[in-house]
């Protein structure tokens, strides 16, 4: 069984950390992988759209982390 | 150098086509895989879709899997102790009421459908008229009466016969134990542990299910998966469900190429299939879009609503022969303006200019 390790940890960013992070990548933060309003783990966190989510990714024994930024839907 | 720092720790280069490598890495084990699908017969009872006919269903994202099938662990408390497991295993699978009468009596003069319970069957299901008689009653439009301990009496105020038929026959097909859409369901046991595999899935109710540790259900069902556990439980899904039945085929494919195409099908929130209406046919580039497929379409559509080609991608600066922007051709120069102003002779040029 590993169902559990299928959802990873999300971490809502704060504006200013979101902001640090797309310098980093230089682009906007609208061009991060989109993740909707109405996702689970978005209305877990009671994220809005326009916030950056933070991703602790495991692929395959791998850890990294991964951004997605909350839209409507 | 600035570049040196930002190349350290990465392993693929940057510039490096990564989406062609990881389609080759996919598609190559592909071409060898089997076309049918066999049902290996013996002690696994649950039938799955395998090999390639599988690994199509999961990046065309089809809504519903052939065969969708669950594992649903079990809470810490409950899980090494079998009679318990058995009483929620009982909640789970999925029994209709046609499954549990000895046979019915149906009036359609009076609108009226008697049906006539089988002890034995109720005994296995450890189950009552009376249980069965609360379910039934939350079917649409119908007035259920329990007349005997194993006696239903179901009336249905139809205007037609028609409507009346086709509401008995919802009455027959009604789940009255389990939840819906759970075909069958099996206890295994994993070390001391046991947990329940099934045929069907139905993850929303069978969460609200006493005893099922909500948290860890796995589920093929990609679509439904998204649904419970959001869209980065599905990205993981897909590249998981591609790296086992690639990996039971025999073949050995890096997880990080796999892990790109589900990154590609759930890049905007949602799951597209990889293909002419999912990603492909959702590029930005009108060239990309009418190279690959429906090519009119997509340049009359272009025409009419005027969109703009920023030749940037592959296809397009192929179709008009010019470099594209991989590998060396991703590489631009740059010129920082200010230090533009000490070379001499530039410098005397805008002195030039000031004076004038």
């Amino acid at each position: 069984m590993v169902a559990r390790e299928l959802i990873p940890e999300h971490k809502l960013l704060s504006e200013s950390e979101a902001k640090k992070i797309a310098k980093e990548f230089s682009i906007t933060l609208d061009k991060f992988p989109k993740i909707l309003e109405s996702d689970p783990q978005i209305q877990k966190l009671g994220a809005k759209s326009g916030r950056l989510i933070q991703i602790n990714r495991n692929d395959d024994g791998k850890k990294y982390v991964a951004y997605r930024y909350v839209i409507k839907g | 150098m600035a570049t040196e720092r930002k190349n350290d720790g990465i392993d693929v280069v940057p510039g490096e086509a990564v989406g062609v490598i990881a389609a080759q890495s996919i598609g190559e084990p592909g071409t060898q895989m089997v076309l049918r699908t066999f049902h290996s017969a013996g002690i696994s009872s649950v039938i799955t879709t395998k090999g390639l006919p599988r690994i199509i269903e999961i990046v065309d994202a089809r809504k519903k899997p052939k065969a969708p099938t669950m594992e649903i662990a079990l809470e810490k408390d409950i899980e090494k102790k079998y009679e318990k497991v058995r009483s929620v295993w009982r909640a789970i699978e999925e029994v209709k009421a046609r499954q549990l009468i000895s046979s019915f009596d149906e009036d359609l003069k009076n609108s009226t459908l008697v049906l006539h319970l089988d002890r034995d069957k109720l005994n296995f299901y450890e189950t009552n008229g009376r249980l069965i008689a609360s379910r039934l009653a939350k079917q649409e439009g119908v007035h259920v009466e329990l007349v005997g301990p194993e006696t239903i009496k179901v009336k249905f105020k139809g205007k037609t016969v028609e409507a009346t038929r086709r509401a008995f026959i919802n009455v027959l097909g009604a789940t009255v134990i389990g939840v819906k859409g759970i075909m069958k369901a099996n206890i295994q046991q994993e070390g001391e542990s046991f947990y329940i595999a099934t045929f069907g899935s139905n993850m929303e109710e069978v969460m609200a299910i006493e005893g099922v540790d909500k948290w860890n259900l796995y589920s093929n069902d990609i679509f439904e998966v998204m649904r419970v556990y959001g869209i980065e439980a599905a990205r993981n899904l897909i590249a998981r469900e591609l790296a086992t039945i690639i990996d039971e085929e025999g073949f050995t494919v890096s997880y990080r190429h796999l892990a790109l195409v589900a990154d590609a099908m759930t890049y905007d929130g949602t799951i597209r299939s990889v293909g002419r209406h999912g990603v492909a046919g959702r590029k930005e580039s009108v060239f990309a879009r009418a190279a690959y497929e429906e090519t009119v379409k997509h340049i009359v559509n272009a025409s009419v609503f005027g969109e703009r080609d920023f030749l940037k991608g592959v296809a397009e600066n192929i179709l008009i022969g010019k470099q594209i922007g991989l590998g060396t051709g991703n590489v631009k120069l740059a010129m920082n303006k200010d230090d533009l102003k000490k070379v001499k002779g530039v410098r005397k040029k805008e002195e030039a200019k000031e004076k004038e």
